[in-house]
């Protein structure tokens, strides 16, 4: 008898579990839009992340679309008419205030992933109070240099301040006639990143640590107020390679394959190709150098400027419980060491999720040599955290004039400090 | 004669160079989509079998959803010219047969709409399309592209219509035949040059278009050819060969029907360039 | 008798009436859907167009702000704006002028005796070919053969001892550069509706003239420019519309770079609108774009009323 209750109970629940195990089977397929904005890790959702996540999850396929970094107009369309993915990648830039502002992402400062990333990360993707998006690393600016070339004009080394580099740029010219630098000029971020390190490094020492964000932030940095910053400008621009101002950063990475250029400012997230490129032009790994970019004053610091990685948002626009469900579940999975770690490896960028081990980081070899340096150095943060987008589309417009040879510095910094009194985020 | 044979010569050759000048861009990127990128900078108007390589083919078929595209764009063209041409042709019908004052109105109105650029009513089109619940669905797409390229084909079936000798149905009218079937059984059959130059000329437009499907739809869940090629290229500027063979597959279709139909469609697009 | 006749008479009336009204009821219904259409997708944006340049919205948010004609006056001091007007007279003004003079002298030549083997029929379809292509691709093979170090125009001007020039960064050339890979697509349109044009020329003109003694520069001048009139005019019309309708050809060969020299007014809407999220801002600058274009249209139609036989 007890035996028969026994059974009986068991064979309960076997069917109850089963009856579970089949409700969870039962799920309704869900197909989820995610948005990738860097294309460059593209491949790697292809070959490893889609299919490790959709074998985990069969009831979930994820798709995702990369948007592309120039992409504001697909993006803020899409904003517009409300028509947002599922989990996205998003900026600290004024394109994504009215998604937060109209509630289509969801606040994540309550989640369990959030506390993995630092409470600076957190902080930068802070808007009105909401944390609208969690950061997938660190970037920051890097000087590449192919020394074949740098060799080829009697520099052994990198230079290691401003007016050195000004020099080696000279020595470049004059000895090889290879154009000393480059970078990517349309697009806005490297564009800007040129003047933001002579900003840096010109009035970083002075004003300290955030200061300059904040006047930036409300339209109160006064260029003029220090004539370096033109100067500086000025001294640079005439090493720049013909063609700068319409160069993406494919472009820049094809020039420095071709060893038209010795050296390029770049984001240290195009390190692994430029490397590699620089390696190819050179004929050997030895010559690739990639070091903090030395526009400081002889013995002074190094200032650099960072910013957060575009970091990944979730959407709170309606769905049906299974695509909120989903939702969510591909959004943690994401923010898990071991998933995340195929975006790091791929970007190259330095993460920032805590969880993660020091096994789990992979970095291209000249990066990683200057990772500490780039911890410990005082910096600024990076245009697009701070600009509109009329100052952002006037301010390279001008700057990219300069490096085309068409605009004086001075004018040119003129006209930016006229911007930024009328296109500011507290206007 | 000889002075004339002398100007026979510079005449021909001439020309020939002049045209091959021309077609030097169609000549770089159709050898260009077959090279690897170094090839196509260092070697740009030479090809041999040593350089010869697909795979910028299938790296773009593969980014591009080049499948995907073709058969959105190919249902918005499709779907959008059936209603071009069915909806023009019964209100060409009306415009050009019945004698009616609203009919002189409306065709004056539609006169007037050809000329309105497309870009100067993009943002209030967005929202619309958006309100009604369209946005990102290929519908909203054929209903606007429907919608743009209506006039132009209302104007061209009216001055066929009424170029037409009013003998034509009076007999049938007489018989007690309805004004549909006159339209059907009688008008209808002759429709099929300006069917097929109405056709040509809005197909090439809506095949052919950006700014319509980058504003309106969602470019993963719904690329068309030339949204698909705009972004690819965006992302991949540096590899030449990439955005060759992806231009080339992107403009095939368009491509094979120009070298059958030619005649067409020089006669549709002139057709537009003359009136429109 | 007349009693009859009168009502016979009237009845035949009525009928006719009737009979004219049910085709007129008909007829609306072939119009409507047109007519829907029309008014839905073309006619109520037109107006939500010019009412949101009176209102300061982002495009989002439900409240819309009434600021009556703040956008228009904002407009002229908006960044660039000036530079942008000029580039959009300078690429639709040059790209009409060299695609006129380019087509003509290329159908003078198609249509001359002196020509060569090849026939007109095929060198016709050659030069028409890159009116199929699309803006897109066009824009992007243009931009690629500019390209300061790897384009293939520098490359020849490399190959046979000249120095590199840099189209896409020099004020003045690239909206040169702009344009002429505008006229590269457009002018196929262009030749093929001059060469019809000449073709209708009666041949006993010519050689009338030509028995009088006319030099061939005399027949041109008085015989071949004044019967061509009607063509010029209608290429000249057609092309400085699409110049100014034009959006993402000039856009993808140049970026609106350098400066704002190759700069339009059709991509800064898109800019105001989509980037700026200034949708009044915009709308403004469409609806200016759209008295434009409709000015220059209206001369067309005018134009071509006269001129009805050509097509």
């Amino acid at each position: 008898m007890k035996k028969n209750i026994l059974s009986l109970l068991l064979a309960l629940i076997l069917l109850l579990s089963m009856g579970v195990g089949f409700a969870e089977e039962e799920h309704e397929p869900v197909v989820l839009e995610i948005w990738i904005v860097q294309t460059d890790w593209q491949d790697a959702w292809d070959m490893e992340m889609k299919p490790r996540f959709e074998e985990e999850y069969p009831w979930i396929t994820v798709e995702a679309v990369g948007v592309g970094e120039a992409n504001t107009d697909f993006i803020l369309s899409r904003i517009a008419a409300e028509d947002v993915p599922d989990v996205w990648q998003v900026d600290n830039t004024e394109t994504y205030y009215n998604a937060i502002d109209e509630g289509l992402l969801v606040d994540l400062t309550d989640y369990e992933v959030a506390q993995d990333i630092p409470e600076s990360y957190r902080d930068s993707f802070t808007h009105n109070g909401k944390l609208f998006g969690l950061t997938q690393g660190s970037a920051f600016s890097v000087l590449f240099a192919n020394m074949a070339i740098l060799e080829e004009a009697g520099w052994t080394e990198v230079p290691t301040n401003w007016d050195e580099f000004i020099q080696c740029c000279a020595d470049i010219q004059e000895k090889t006639g290879i154009a000393p630098l480059t970078l990517a000029g349309d697009k806005t971020t490297n564009c800007w990143m040129l003047l933001e390190l002579i900003i840096g490094n010109v009035c970083g020492d002075e004003l300290g640590m955030g200061v300059y964000e904040e006047q930036f932030i409300n339209g109160t940095f006064d260029f003029l107020a220090y004539p370096e910053i033109a100067e500086r400008l000025a001294e640079v621009a005439p090493y720049m390679l013909t063609g700068t101002g319409s160069m993406t950063e494919d472009d820049v990475t094809a020039a420095m394959t071709d060893g038209l250029a010795a050296m390029c400012i770049a984001g240290n997230w195009t390190g692994a190709n430029i490397c590699s490129g620089i390696e190819t032009a050179a004929g050997d790994a030895s010559y690739v150098e990639a070091v903090l970019p030395p526009f400081n004053d002889e013995g002074a610091e190094t200032w650099i400027s960072v910013s957060p990685e575009t970091a990944f948002g979730l959407s709170n626009a309606e769905a049906t419980p299974a695509e909120v469900e989903a939702r969510e579940i591909f959004f943690n999975w994401v923010f898990q060491p071991e998933n995340f770690a195929i975006i790091q490896n791929a970007r190259g960028t330095v993460p920032v999720l805590e969880t993660m081990t020091e096994d789990q980081i992979v970095l291209p070899d000249a990066i990683s040599e200057i990772v500490a340096d780039m911890n410990a150095a005082p910096f600024v943060r990076m245009g697009f955290n701070l600009w509109t987008n009329e100052f952002m589309d006037a301010a390279c417009t001008t700057l990219k004039d300069v490096y085309g040879g068409n605009k004086d510095a001075a004018t040119a910094i003129d006209e930016i400090d006229a911007l930024l009194k009328q296109y500011n985020r507290a206007a | 004669m000889t002075r004339r044979k002398i100007k026979k010569i510079f005449g021909s050759v001439g020309l020939f160079a002049a045209t091959a000048v021309f077609w030097l861009p169609i000549y770089y990127f159709v050898i260009g989509a077959f090279k690897a990128r170094t090839n196509i900078v260092k070697f740009p108007l030479v090809i041999n079998a040593d350089m010869f390589t697909l795979e910028n083919f299938t790296y773009a078929i593969r980014r591009m959803k080049l499948f995907q595209a073709l058969g959105n764009t190919g249902f918005i063209t499709v779907v959008s010219l059936l209603i071009v041409v069915i909806c023009g042709s019964l209100a060409g019908f009306a415009i050009a047969r019945i004698q009616h004052k609203s009919f002189r109105i409306f065709y004056s109105a539609v006169v007037a709409l050809m000329v309105v650029p497309f870009i100067g009513a993009l943002i209030p089109i967005v929202v619309l399309i958006r309100d009604i619940g369209l946005y990102g669905s290929l519908w909203g797409n054929v209903l606007i592209q429907a919608a743009w390229n209506l006039p132009f084909s209302i104007f061209l079936y009216t001055g066929f219509m009424r170029s037409l000798p009013k003998e034509l149905e009076e007999a049938a009218y007489i018989d007690g035949c309805g004004t549909l079937r006159v339209y059907g059984n009688i008008f209808l059959p002759l429709l099929k040059p300006v069917t097929a130059t109405c056709c040509i000329r809005a197909g090439i437009g809506i095949w052919n278009d950006y700014l319509v499907s980058s504003s309106l739809l969602n470019s993963v869940r719904q690329p068309t050819l030339m949204v698909a090629i705009y972004s690819f290229f965006g992302q991949y500027v540096s590899e030449y060969g990439y955005a060759f063979a992806g231009i080339i597959m992107a403009s095939l279709p368009i491509i094979i029907m120009f070298v059958f139909l030619q005649k067409y469609f020089i006669k549709g697009l002139v057709a537009g360039a003359v009136k429109g | 008798m007349s009693e009859k006749l009168s009502v016979r008479r009237g009845k035949g009336k009525n009928q006719h009436t009737a009979f004219e009204r049910s085709r007129v009821r008909m007829g609306m219904l072939f119009l409507l859907p047109s007519a829907l259409l029309c008014i839905v997708f073309i006619i109520v944006p037109l107006i939500n167009v010019v009412i949101y340049s009176f209102h300061e919205w982002n495009g989002v948010s439900d409240d819309m702000l009434f600021v009556g004609l703040s956008n228009y006056s904002q407009l002229p001091s908006t960044e660039g704006f000036w530079e942008m007007a000029l580039a959009t007279i300078v690429f639709a003004f040059g790209t009409t002028v060299l695609v006129i003079a380019l087509s003509f002298i290329l159908a003078l030549a198609l249509d001359s005796k002196n020509r060569g083997r090849i026939s007109r029929s095929v060198y016709r379809t050659l030069w028409f070919f890159p009116c199929i292509l699309s803006g897109s691709v066009v824009g992007i093979i243009w931009r690629i053969m500019y390209n300061y170090n790897n384009g293939v125009i520098n490359s020849i001007l490399r190959g046979v001892g000249l120095s590199p020039v840099n189209w896409l960064e020099t004020y003045g050339l690239t909206n040169f550069a702009v344009i002429l890979a505008a006229v590269w697509s457009m002018m196929g349109l262009c030749i093929v509706i001059f060469l019809a044009g000449l073709q209708s020329i009666p041949t006993e003109l010519n050689e009338a003239a030509a028995i009088d003694g006319a030099s061939a520069g005399q027949i041109r001048r008085h015989i071949v420019i004044p019967m061509m009139a009607p063509s010029i005019t209608i290429n000249v019309l057609t092309t400085s519309i699409a110049a100014f309708k034009m959006y993402e050809l000039p856009w993808l060969v140049s970026g609106g770079l350098p400066g704002y020299s190759t700069r339009l007014l059709t991509q800064r809407i898109y800019f105001f609108a989509f980037n700026a999220s200034n949708f009044g801002l915009g709308s403004a600058l469409a609806v200016i774009l759209i008295l434009i274009i409709t000015v220059i249209s209206l001369i067309q139609l005018v134009v071509l009323r006269k001129r009805e036989d050509i097509y």
